[in-house]
């Protein structure tokens, strides 16, 4: 491996290391100091209120900033990347990163399927030879090209969205948009998937759906998930592992049962004395968890 | 009858070579949201390798018509292209992220440098060919007027539409036009998709370019005489054109292409000739006053 920032990859390592992730904006130091590690296979979520800096650790890792401070190591397919050290477009192709957003980036005027096609333009052009190849019928194109199609109709299946392939994305709505997203994120072949926010504006039953996407995405491919998300119900049904942060430091990192226990984070939550931080419903749910789990417990993992 | 006839074909044919013109304007457009002004020159370039390329056929001696038709219209395509992509890469990537006006001047600067560097080394007088293709058939006649339809006037239009059918094909169909289109819509999202968004912009200028080196290569068969200075006014009405059609739109751009050919020639033919470019400009005029979308371009719809 001659590209950048790529070695081979030390047995055991986790799948995304972040160490002492420091990002200022002149005088504002937007993330300070975080280091935590997501493993291969499972679901790490950042959560923390506002303004914590879940975004800014994003964008350090998709390569829209360069950190101030700190190394992003990721692990994978036996090869190990520094992604601080490589351009945006290389983190999707050659470390294979996917991302999505807080506010959803379909491209609007293309069909739902050229969404998820667009997403393994790479793969398409090698078959090509990097060229005009396709325009004329080259079998080695075609082939690669009705993959692709093939590729993009199991997670359209996977999503439910097949009756919607030719449709435009910009006219699906906004819970199919999203999931969409999502399925264009995996046909990019990823082996970590970012996702910010991603139960953002779904109802309930969407929500549930989409914990189970998330799951089934873990599970049967095998990947790492790294969630955004505020929604509680969301994080504590399907993390395996949750950082929490707060004013741009790491306050917590352990497992949900751990987190949702932890003094500093219910502090950061809720306020030293102000209580509507956070919706009341979570600071129901928090509260009761609270009770039910006697208020002590110790981090196990 | 005969006479509008006429005119028609030689609207058309005028039309097809602005057409593949707006085409390379359109793309810039629709990809970086610039006006690339120094395509003209692009254009201009085409036509010199073209007339450079059809010297070194007749030195090399191959005289068979439609093999050196053949040959120069590769060997123009690939060097215009590589005109087409060093303006990009030197003027115009290492402005990006900056100001909105930085890369318009530095089009405009490097339209002026093309100019001067085409006049240095290639003289400033007028470049002649000797006509390459000759014949046509005579349509129809009546009393002494012929309407008359040149052979080189059916290649003209044949190579611009089977050129822009194969091109709309590879932006609709394949994987190269995918990326660009994902592109003109959200760079950003693009990159994060692992595409490589430097490389699509600049596959852009270098398909715009070859497109221009054809129109260049069909100009100097068509008129026989190219000067340092064709680029300006051929640049400006092919923009005109896109412009017309509804800038960032392909097929805009060629039916504009058609009608900015269509409306000089008719105007010269039925008006005066002296004021057949006061026409074309004042539909540029009346565009952007009363249609600033153009004919098939899309309104820009603001995002929220």
């Amino acid at each position: 491996m001659s590209m950048t920032g790529s070695q081979t990859m030390p047995a055991g390592a986790p799948l995304l290391n972040v160490e002492h992730l420091t990002m200022r904006f002149g005088g504002l130091t937007a993330v300070n100091d975080v280091s935590f590690a997501a493993n291969h296979r499972e679901i790490t979520a950042i959560i923390g209120p506002n303004g914590a800096g879940k975004t800014t650790v994003f964008n350090c890792l998709t390569g829209f900033y360069s950190p101030t401070v700190g190394q992003l190591t990721l692990n994978a397919r036996n090869s190990t990347y520094l992604l601080e050290r490589m351009e945006g477009y290389q983190i999707a192709q050659k470390a294979h990163v996917a991302r999505t957003f807080q506010n959803i980036r379909l491209f609007p005027q293309m069909s739902v399927l050229e969404n998820l096609l667009v997403a393994q333009h790479n793969k398409l052009m090698r078959a090509s030879g990097m060229s005009f190849l396709g325009l004329l019928g080259f079998p080695g194109y075609r082939k690669a090209e009705s993959a692709a199609v093939e590729h993009a109709r199991y997670w359209l299946d996977r999503v439910n969205l097949t009756h919607r392939a030719d449709a435009d994305a910009g006219n699906l709505p906004y819970g199919e948009q999203r999931k969409l997203e999502i399925a264009r994120a995996m046909c990019t072949d990823p082996v970590l998937l970012c996702l910010d926010e991603p139960a953002a504006g779904l109802n309930p039953t969407e929500s549930l759906e989409l914990n189970e996407l998330l799951l089934f995405i873990r599970d049967e491919h095998q990947i790492g998930v790294l969630l955004i998300e505020h929604d509680m119900t969301v994080v504590m049904e399907i993390s395996d592992h949750i950082v929490v942060l707060d004013y741009g430091r790491k306050i917590a990192d352990g497992s949900p049962a751990f987190v949702r226990n932890d003094p500093a984070v219910i502090r950061a939550y809720l306020g030293e004395e102000e209580g509507d931080a956070l919706p009341p419903e979570v600071v129901a749910d928090l509260a009761e968890e609270k009770k039910s789990n006697g208020g002590g417990a110790t981090d196990p993992a | 009858m005969e006479y509008f006839l006429q005119q028609l074909i030689n609207g058309v044919t005028l039309g097809a070579i602005y057409g593949l013109i707006a085409i390379g304007y359109t793309m810039v457009y629709g990809i970086i949201g610039m006006i690339n002004f120094a395509h003209g020159e692009i254009f201009m370039i085409g036509a010199f390798v073209s007339l450079i390329a059809f010297l070194l056929m007749g030195l090399v001696g191959i005289t068979w018509i439609p093999l050196a038709l053949l040959l120069v219209l590769l060997i123009a395509m690939v060097f215009t292209s590589v005109y087409g992509w060093t303006v990009e890469r030197l003027a115009y990537r290492p402005l990006r992220g900056s100001f909105r006006l930085a890369p318009l001047i530095s089009a405009i600067g490097m339209s002026i440098f093309l100019q001067n560097y085409v006049q240095i080394l290639q003289g400033a007088r007028v470049k002649p060919l000797q006509p390459v293709v000759e014949g046509g058939f005579n349509v129809m006649q009546k009393g002494d007027f012929v309407v008359s339809l040149s052979y080189l006037q059916i290649i003209i239009v044949t190579v611009t539409v089977v050129l822009m059918a194969s091109f709309s094909l590879i932006i609709a169909r394949t994987s190269l036009g995918r990326a660009q289109r994902a592109c003109e819509q959200d760079r950003t999202m693009a990159a994060l998709l692992g595409i490589n968004v430097d490389r699509t912009i600049s596959l852009a200028f270098v398909m715009g370019a070859a497109l221009a080196a054809v129109a260049g290569l069909m100009f100097v068969l068509y008129y026989g005489v190219i000067d340092f200075y064709i680029g300006f006014l051929a640049g400006i009405k092919a923009f005109t054109a896109a412009v017309l059609g509804g800038i960032g739109s392909l097929p805009g751009a060629m039916l504009g292409g058609l009608l900015i050919g269509l409306i000089e020639t008719f105007w010269s033919a039925y008006f005066t000739v002296e004021y057949k470019d006061v026409a074309a400009f004042s539909i540029l005029v009346l565009v952007l006053i009363f249609r600033p979308t153009g004919l098939l371009g899309k309104p820009e719809i603001e995002k929220v």
